[in-house]
Parts: C-alpha cells; sequence; structure tokens
C-alpha cells in the first residue's frame, strides 16, 4: 500500500502565524484518510492558527501543507474548498437564510458561475442535513436557530462540501452533554468512513475518547501525534497546562479520564506547615491529601500499590509515600519506613479505608507511630477485613485518646486544633 | 416575514418571478406618467403621437419638444441612475455586511463635488462646457477617489471594511474642504455648484443618458454574475474563502464596478441621496437576502423610486423645479423613523 | 401707455424729495450751490447735519459734508462718480470697474465680504453699502465710526430715490437731479422708438439650473421700459422649468454675459432647437454690468435691450 497517496493532510515542517510573527514552528504530521487526530494545548498556543493557515486564514511562514500531495498554500479557493471543510468556532448566523440554503452555500465550489445548484447538489444537501439531524430545521431561519442547532448546521455545511479533510475547531464548546455527543460520535464515524479529520479541543478526556492519536500545541511548538496514553500522561498535562491531575483509563468507556487535581499556582504556596500523615487507599484519602497539600502541609501517605486511587493522587500532587506493586503486601522493611515517616509528622488521620490483610501495616504504623492521631468512621465489619486485627488496633488508640471524627473534613478541623495546641515536631 | 414554502425544488417557490413581473410593470407605469405629465400638461393623444412621430419622421411642435427632448431622456436617466445607485447601494451593504451602508461611503460624493466644482470653475460658460465639463470633472473627481481610498484602506493586498470607511471618511472631508474653498475663490460657480449637489435631473442631454447607461451596464455584469459568492461574503471574510470564494478578488472586482455606476450615476445627476441606502433594504426586507433577486429588483425598484421622485419634483411647485434630491431625502427621513419603530418593536 | 405716467410721476417724487430734503433742515441758512450742472436750477446745496432715510428703512445722520467716501458696491461707486465725486472717493470693490479710474483707488475687499479692516485703514466719513448680503456688517462699519447708508433700489423709481439720496447725503444735489431728469430723458425717447407692440421675451440670468427674473424686480422693469412683456409672471427670481419656457415660447431671448457665452450655444441645450427665438436667431447677450447694477447706466442697459427687442426701431 502507497502510504503517500493516503496523506490527506500533511504539514511539512510549517511554521504558522501572522504578518511576519509565528506562532507555531516547524510543526509535522500526517493525518491519513480515516484517522482522526486530536490537537490539545492551553488557550492562546496556537491550536486554531494550526487550523486556520491551512485555509488561508492564517500565514504559512516556512515550510508546506499539502492535501493528497497538492500544496493548499496559495491554491485557489475553490479547489480548495473541494477538498478541505471547517467547522469554524463559532459563526454569526447571516440574516434571513433557511437553514436550507445556508447548508446549500457549502456546494459553491461545485456550482458553475453561471448555473443553479442541480439534482446532484440538492442530494447531497438532502444526506448532510440527515446525517447531521438538521433536515427538520430546514425552513427555519437560520437566525432564529439555538447555538447547538446552528452548530450542526455549519457541519452540515462543511459536510456540503464533500471534503478529504475536515477541520473542526472546538466543534463541541458550545453544545450540551447530548448534543456533543452527537456530533462527535458523527464525526467518529465520518472518520471510519474514510475522511482525514483534524479535531481541537479543549476537553482531554473528549480527545481522547475519539481522536486516534493526539498532539499538544504549547509554548510555540507542536508535538509528534501520538497514542492517548502515550500524549496525555500526568507529567506531560502537568508541563503543558500546569495543572496536576490524574490519568487512568476510565473503566466505563476505556479511554483515557483526565481529572484534574490542583492547579501548580494554588500548590505554588510551599509546602512548609507541619507534614501531616495519612492511613489510606482506596480513595479515602484523596480529597483530604488535595486538601492539606493546598494549604501547605506535605503529606505522608503510607504504602499504596500502583493501580489505587489515592496512590494515583498522591504520585501526581507529589507526596511523599512507599509505591508497591498492584495488589502487593506492605513488607516488613516497608512498614518501618513508613513507620519512621509518620513519626516524623505532626498528626496521622487515618482515613475511612477499608482494611485487609496486606495492608493493615499501614495502620499499624502509623499507630505505633507515637503521633497525635484522628481516626475517621468506625472499624466494623464493612471495613474490617482483618480477622479483628484491625479493630484491636483501632480499639488500642481510641483508648489511648485518639481523636474520632465522622468524615474526612471533620478530620480536617480536628488537625487544626491538633496543631493549635501541639508542638510542632 | 414570508417563510419560503417547502418544495423542495426552489424553495422560493415562485416568488422571483411575481416580484421581477410587478416592478417591471411599475417602472412602465411609472416611465409613461413621468412622460405624459410635466409643468406643461399635453394631452395623452399628443404625447403619443409625439413619440410616434420620433419614428415617422413629420413637423415637429411643443408636444414633440417637450415630450422627446425633455421628459423622455429625463425619464430614462432618472431609471439608470435610480438603478445605478440602488443596485451600488445593494453590494456596498454585502460587502460590508452593514444594510446601512450607502453609495457615498467612500467619498465618492466629495470626490464627485470637487470634479464639477473645478470643471465649472475652469471651463466657460458654453452649454457644452457647463453641462459635459460638469459630468466629466465629477466622473473623474469619483473614480479617483474611490482609488485614493481603497489605496489607503489596503494592507498587505487585503481591505478590510473599516479601513475603507475611516479613508473614505478622511478623504470626505478633505475633499469637501477642498471644494468649499474653490467656491469661495470662484463665488460665481458657487449657486450652480450647490444647486448641483442637491441632485436634479433637469437640462440633461442624451449624452449624459449614454453615459449613466454605458456605467450601469458594464457595472452589473459582475455583481449579477457573482451573486452567489456574495450571498456567501455575508458569512465572513474568512468563511466565505473556506467555502471557496476568492475574496480579496472579489471585493476589489465588486467595489470597482459599484463605483463605476455610482460615479456614474452622480457624475449626471449630481448627489442624490437616501435611493442607494434606502431600495436595497426595502426590497431586501420583502424578498429576503439573496442577491440572484435582490440585485435585479433593488435595480428595478431604484428606477421606479426615481422616476417617480423626479416626476413629484417637477410638478409638484410647476413651473419650479425643485431638486430632485431633495423629494428623496424628505422621503427617507421619515422612512427611517419607521425603520427605527419597526425593529425596536419586533423581535 | 402708462409710461409717461411712471415718469411723471418719478419726476414729481424726485423733485419733492429733493425740496423735502431742504425744507427739513431747519436751522441755517441756504448756501448758493456749486458748480450747477444740467437743468438744476434751483436745487440748493445740503446742510448738514441732515438726517435721511436709507433704503434699509434706517434714518442715518451725516454731521458734516463727507470728504472721505467708501462704496461697498458696484452700483454705488457708479452713482458716486456720477455726481462728480470720485475725488472724494477713497475706497471700493474688486468687482467696481467703471469708470476706469476707479482702478487706482484703494480696494478694500469684494461686494459679498469686504474686508473690514481695509475699510477702516482708509477712515471713511460716509460708507454706501447694500442691503441683504452685506447688511450684517453695518452695524460693524458704524462701529468705525463712520454714516452707513444703504442703497439698495428694486424699482427704477427706487433708483432715482437713491441717486437723490446719495447726492444729498455728499452735496452734489444739482447733479443728482440732473442725472435722474437726463436718464428720465433718455428714457422716454427710448420708450417713443418703441411704442410699436411689446415683444415678448425671457431673461436667464443662470443656465443651469434654469434662473430667470420675474414680476417685481428691476430686470424685469428695465425690460418694460425696453418695450418688452415677460413671459415670465411669478414674482422675484425665479428657478424656471424648461418645459414652461417651450410653451411660452418667447420671441426674443436675453441672457446675461454671466450665464451664456455664445449665443449659438443654445440651440445645444436640450428641448431648445423648438423655440421661435432660436429658430429665427432672436437671442442676445447683455452686458451685466449694464442691466444688473443699480446705478445711471441702467439706461444703457435699458437701451441694449431694446436694441435686442426692436431691432428695426434702432436700425439706423
Amino acid at each position: 500500500m502507497s502510504a503517500q497517496l493516503d496523506h490527506a493532510l500533511v504539514f511539512d515542517r510549517a511554521s504558522v502565524g501572522y504578518g511576519s510573527r509565528i506562532v507555531v514552528a516547524e510543526a509535522s504530521f500526517v493525518v491519513r484518510g480515516g484517522e482522526f487526530l486530536g490537537v490539545v494545548g492551553p488557550n492562546g498556543a496556537g491550536k486554531s492558527t494550526l487550523v486556520r493557515a491551512v485555509t488561508g486564514g492564517a500565514d504559512v511562514l516556512a515550510g508546506d501543507i499539502t492535501c493528497d500531495g497538492l500544496s493548499v498554500v496559495g491554491l485557489d479557493e475553490r479547489e480548495r474548498a473541494r477538498r478541505i471543510g471547517v467547522v469554524p468556532q463559532a459563526l454569526a448566523a447571516p440574516f434571513g437564510f433557511t437553514a436550507r440554503a445556508f447548508v446549500e452555500m457549502g456546494r459553491h465550489a461545485y456550482l458553475p458561475r453561471l448555473g443553479s445548484p442541480g439534482p446532484e447538489d440538492r442530494a447531497v444537501v438532502d444526506e448532510v442535513m440527515e446525517r447531521t439531524d438538521t433536515a427538520r430545521l430546514a425552513t427555519q431561519r437560520t437566525d432564529e436557530l439555538s447555538g447547538g442547532d446552528l452548530q450542526r448546521l455549519v457541519l452540515a455545511q462543511a459536510l456540503a462540501q464533500q471534503p478529504r479533510v475536515l477541520l473542526l475547531d472546538e466543534p463541541t464548546s458550545h453544545l450540551d452533554l447530548n448534543h456533543t455527543l452527537q456530533v462527535l460520535e458523527l464525526v467518529r464515524a465520518l472518520a471510519d468512513e474514510g475522511m482525514a479529520v483534524v479535531g481541537v479541543f479543549h476537553d482531554l478526556g473528549l480527545a481522547a475518547r475519539y481522536a486516534d492519536r493526539i498532539a499538544i500545541v504549547a509554548e510555540g511548538h507542536m508535538s509528534a501525534p501520538s497514542a492517548p496514553h502515550e500524549a496525555l500522561t500526568g507529567e506531560t498535562i502537568a508541563g503543558v497546562f500546569g495543572v496536576r491531575s490524574v490519568v487512568r483509563t476510565d473503566p466505563v468507556t476505556g479511554t483515557l479520564a483526565v481529572t484534574p487535581l490542583v492547579r501548580d499556582e494554588d500548590l505554588a504556596v510551599g509546602l512548609t506547615r507541619a507534614p501531616i500523615g495519612l492511613v489510606c487507599g482506596s480513595g479515602a484519602g484523596a480529597a483530604l491529601m488535595r486538601r492539606l497539600m493546598r494549604a501547605g502541609h506535605p503529606v505522608e501517605a503510607g504504602a499504596l500499590n500502583l493501580g489505587d486511587v489515592d496512590q494515583a493522587v498522591a504520585a501526581a500532587l507529589g507526596a511523599q509515600r512507599e509505591d508497591l506493586p498492584a495488589f502487593g503486601d506492605v513488607g516488613a522493611h516497608t512498614e518501618t519506613r513508613v513507620l519512621a515517616a509518620y513519626a516524623r509528622c505532626a498528626a496521622v488521620v487515618v482515613c475511612s479505608t477499608p482494611f485487609g490483610r496486606p495492608n493493615l501495616p499501614n495502620l499499624r504504623a502509623a499507630l505505633g507511630s507515637g503521633v497525635p492521631v484522628v481516626l475517621v468512621g468506625r472499624m466494623d465489619e464493612s471495613r474490617d477485613f482483618t480477622g479483628g486485627a484491625a479493630l484491636a488496633l483501632w480499639t488500642a488508640a481510641v483508648s489511648s485518646g485518639a481523636v474520632r471524627v465522622d468524615t474526612e473534613d471533620a478530620a480536617y478541623d480536628a488537625l487544626r486544633d491538633i496543631l493549635a495546641g501541639g508542638e510542632d515536631r | 416575514m414570508h417563510s419560503p414554502s417547502s418544495h423542495p425544488r426552489d424553495p422560493r417557490g415562485h416568488r422571483p418571478a411575481i416580484v421581477l413581473t410587478v416592478l417591471v410593470a411599475a417602472l412602465a407605469v411609472a416611465g409613461l406618467a413621468g412622460v405624459a405629465l410635466g409643468a406643461v400638461s399635453i394631452a395623452p393623444g399628443d404625447v403619443a403621437a409625439a413619440i410616434a412621430r420620433t419614428f415617422t419622421g413629420g413637423e415637429r411642435g411643443l408636444a414633440d419638444a417637450v415630450v422627446m427632448d425633455l421628459r423622455l431622456p429625463r425619464v430614462v436617466l432618472a431609471a439608470l441612475v435610480g438603478a445605478s445607485l440602488a443596485l451600488a447601494g445593494a453590494l456596498y451593504q454585502a460587502l460590508f455586511r452593514n444594510a446601512l451602508a450607502d453609495p457615498y461611503i467612500l467619498g465618492v460624493s466629495s470626490g464627485a463635488g470637487l470634479g464639477a466644482t473645478l470643471a465649472l470653475a475652469l471651463l466657460g460658460t458654453s452649454y457644452a462646457a457647463r453641462s459635459l465639463g460638469v459630468t466629466a470633472g465629477a466622473f473623474v473627481g469619483a473614480g479617483l477617489t474611490v482609488l485614493v481610498v481603497v489605496r489607503l484602506a489596503s494592507r498587505a493586498g487585503r481591505v478590510d471594511p473599516n479601513s475603507l470607511l475611516l479613508a473614505g471618511i478622511a478623504i470626505s472631508y478633505t475633499l469637501s474642504a477642498l471644494t468649499s474653498f474653490v467656491m469661495v475663490v470662484d463665488r460665481e460657480s458657487m449657486q450652480s455648484i450647490v444647486y448641483w449637489m442637491m441632485g436634479g435631473l433637469s437640462g440633461r442631454s442624451w449624452e449624459h443618458v449614454a453615459l449613466a447607461g454605458a456605467a450601469l451596464t458594464i457595472g452589473a455584469i459582475l455583481p449579477m454574475l457573482g451573486h452567489r459568492d456574495l450571498d456567501l461574503m455575508l458569512l465572513g471574510d474568512e468563511r466565505a474563502g473556506q467555502l471557496g470564494v476568492p475574496v480579496e478578488r472579489l471585493k476589489t472586482l465588486m467595489l470597482a464596478s459599484a463605483s463605476l455606476m455610482v460615479a456614474g450615476a452622480v457624475s449626471v445627476s449630481g448627489l442624490i441621496g437616501f435611493v442607494g441606502l434606502m431600495t436595497p433594504h426595502m426590497v431586501r426586507l420583502v424578498i429576503g437576502p439573496h442577491h440572484r433577486l435582490l440585485l435585479p429588483a433593488s435595480a428595478l425598484a431604484g428606477a421606479v423610486l426615481l422616476v417617480v421622485a423626479d416626476l413629484v419634483a417637477r410638478t409638484v411647485l410647476a413651473p419650479v423645479e425643485v431638486p430632485v434630491g431633495i423629494v428623496t431625502a424628505l422621503a427617507g427621513g421619515p422612512f427611517f423613523v419607521w425603520l427605527l419603530k419597526r425593529s425596536g418593536s419586533s423581535r | 401707455m402708462k409710461q409717461w405716467m411712471v415718469r411723471l410721476a418719478g419726476m414729481a417724487a424726485g423733485l419733492a424729495l429733493v425740496l423735502g430734503l431742504v425744507a427739513g433742515c431747519g436751522g441755517g441758512g441756504a448756501t448758493p450751490d456749486d458748480a450747477g450742472t444740467d437743468g438744476a436750477s434751483d436745487v440748493q446745496a445740503t446742510v448738514y447735519p441732515v438726517t435721511i432715510t436709507d433704503d434699509a428703512g434706517r434714518a442715518v445722520t451725516i454731521a458734516a459734508r463727507p470728504e472721505r467716501i467708501v462704496s461697498l458696491t458696484p452700483g454705488n461707486t457708479e452713482i458716486v462718480c456720477a455726481l462728480g465725486a470720485i475725488d472724494r472717493l477713497v475706497g471700493v470693490t474688486t468687482q467696481c470697474d467703471y469708470p476706469a479710474d476707479v482702478t487706482d483707488i484703494t480696494k478694500i475687499g469684494d461686494f459679498a465680504s469686504p474686508n473690514l479692516e481695509a475699510v477702516a485703514a482708509v477712515d471713511p466719513d460716509v460708507v454706501f453699502v447694500t442691503t441683504g448680503v452685506q447688511a450684517d456688517v453695518i452695524a460693524q462699519l458704524e462701529a468705525l465710526g463712520a454714516s452707513v447708508v444703504a442703497i439698495d433700489p428694486q424699482t427704477l423709481d427706487g433708483l432715482y430715490a437713491s441717486i437723490v439720496t446719495v447726492g444729498a447725503v455728499i452735496d452734489e444735489n444739482g447733479a443728482a437731479a440732473g442725472i435722474v431728469s437726463s436718464m428720465q430723458i433718455q428714457i422716454e425717447d427710448i420708450g417713443e422708438r418703441v411704442e410699436s407692440a411689446p415683444v415678448t421675451c425671457f431673461l436667464e440670468i443662470a443656465q443651469n439650473p434654469l434662473y430667470t427674473v420675474g414680476d417685481g424686480t428691476l430686470l424685469d422693469e428695465l425690460i418694460q421700459y425696453a418695450g418688452g412683456e415677460n413671459v415670465v409672471t411669478e414674482p422675484g427670481y425665479v428657478a424656471y422649468s424648461v418645459e414652461q419656457l417651450l410653451a411660452a415660447d418667447p420671441e426674443v431671448y436675453l441672457a446675461t454675459a454671466g450665464s451664456m457665452s455664445d449665443p449659438s450655444d443654445l440651440a445645444g441645450r436640450p428641448g431648445y432647437s423648438e423655440l421661435s427665438a432660436v429658430a429665427n436667431s432672436r437671442v442676445y447677450i447683455l452686458d451685466d454690468n449694464l442691466v444688473s447694477r443699480p446705478g445711471p447706466r441702467v439706461v444703457e442697459g435699458i437701451r441694449a435691450i431694446a436694441e435686442a427687442l426692436h431691432p428695426d426701431a434702432f436700425a439706423e
């Protein structure tokens, strides 16, 4: 199979910008027919500029952009419109045109100078309006449509161009949940049918879910496209967006889900306050961990298994912890280290984590560390899978004066009291 | 607002044919009235006989002079000028994406005024000099002004509407000042120029008709051919380009066409206001924004409007003639008040 | 028919005005008049201070015999010179060109906007202005210390009265009376020559738009004295419709030189070829300065119009 023929859209070291100002330098990538490339990046990075450069809305200052081998820079507008369709971010509805007339404008590049739309053109318009669920709007005026309807209509207009390449600039920013899915499912289907699609996204999860590959535009450069799980890692996202987040595979969709936790700026306060230990796991400590670190307390998270939510959060936030393999036990050496770590803290909070034999040592280490303890919730059969050992430790801690609260939020308040009263270590 | 029929073949039904037929009929009626009525009353039979005599020959009398030498060229000229202004107005409204753009928006009026003033001041008092010289001067003035304004507003080969507006205003002020200066220096020309600027169709000859006709014919070709491109331009320059419209080339050609028509109109008739602004606006409200119908309908409506306005101008205070620009302005004021009320109450 | 009546009334009015001035002086005896002019037998010199009523209805008092006179209109300049006071004339407008000697006199601006500083610089005792466009400057001129007299006759009789007034102001009453009677005699002579029926005519004063003079204007009256009948009956200065002109079809077509330069031009204008005047080549151009300036030379203007209207009467 000749790869060249299928190069629907190629950026060949293309530097794009306006006038003499380069916005994105030397972007290089290939989008083949049937591929959906997602482009993400911070605001103002130049994602839109890249898209606009393909149709002349921005300047190509170096390199080349080609469609099926034909350079689109300086290409005759009519020829270009037959190959490349664009769905811009926001299009104002023109006064007085019906929806159907609006979509029919997409056929402009195919209509002869002196002719009218023929049966074939009408058929195309009918079909794209069916596919975009806009056929029922045909006789309504565009300036009376809702934002969602108008966005789909614009997509229909672009599809009426029967393009080889479809460029979408944040196509679902104005859409509700329902219409977002509708549009993206349709675009995905079009890609599957052979269209080359490039979509600019703000929502990383949507990008990861619908795009085959993802490229990141930031600080004047574009990364090479790669699979979502390779392109969107915690480190990359933190580096590009300045947000600590947890990136996991969403069990529901099977695609990447990005959960933003905290902005660097909010953490930049500096972790200068008293360290707090957390005994956590299974997501019980995530909120408290985030809250403490935002407030400036370094957190000791104990020993956590890879794959555990709290481990991911701790990793994302940069909290101190011992990483264990998934399903691994807390060994003796680990327990010693964890105990020592807890001992360095001003207080320890035992979150409402269930305990089993593997992670019981965390609890033991915390209670044995000698620092003030705050217990969250109750210890009963729903949490104790250690055959009573956890309950025993718990009871002992209570009688030693551990503070017991109902929720992690209450624990935060209790910590404040402890820190205010006690001496910092 | 009427909603078009949902017939898949022609969404607008038979409306285009009806509208155009009505307008053509209206123009015929207005034209006949214009030729039959005037300061001197001539029996319809005599009017018809006079028209017949142009073909059959025969001794000419008062009716022939009045009908063929005075009224007919005047009515034809009114139709041509009205059509030119309305068509140019529709074009400017498309290019500027603003339904309040009028044909004088690029300072054409002040350029024509200066050209006419200079011609009047420098040429003699012979009829040819006065009449045709002023026309030539106004035409050249108008043309040069548009070139200067477009040049000023161009940046890296692109022309944007805002720059055009600003350049037009700047040039307008400058040229108006120069015109006033010339009028002060050459006092005798002042009355003629002031009157000319009020817009009038009296004393025009078949030469004027030829000029206006040529300007309209040449100027109307490209817009009529490019009606779809004009529709797409309403989506914005960038979007139109994405859909295949050669935007910059189109703007240049349409501007040139519109300016040719306006220059032709202004040079023969002075500054007749409101026709270029009101007509496409009114027509658009009735038949919608598709230029395929809007352009010819505007032209026809403009022709009818001006023929009627001229008839009023020369009969309401007969034998004194009111400048036709005053009649159109008097009609224009209430029109805008009505527009204001309408837009305030609807939606 | 009525011309001789008008003439008589004119003479009577002129005489009455002069007698009235002299009688109204009060105090101070009559002084022998200076170098008499023809027909100025018992006109006396002005006794100062004298109060006259000008054409703006203002009562103006002239304190002493003016030695420094400024005229702001060509018509008034001609009147003052005709009265023999050119050596007392110290300021004229740029449009003043008759008699030839006035070109040496200091120019103080033009008719439509006189330069007040220049006027002040020549230090006038009296300034002759017109009403209308010059009405605004009257107050400013008085502030310079000069007496301001507005002269703006609308009729021939008014012109006679104006000449007499000017004569009273500058103490040239004899000359004034002489001029008036001379004018009347000449006009009467012209009138006798054109005793045949009045010839219909039209007078164009502007080409495009077509402007003409109607009832009540000085030009209209000149036409009547010249044996003409103006086809335009509307009052004042009129923007005229060519259609109406064609319907009226005057025998003679007149135009001022400022409006038309070449009579053959007329045939080229749309519709004009049907006019009898054009077909018979009865198109004449008049000197603006003779017909449009209210001054003694209107007589020449009347004569020019009469020659155009009744060429046979002046064939010798």
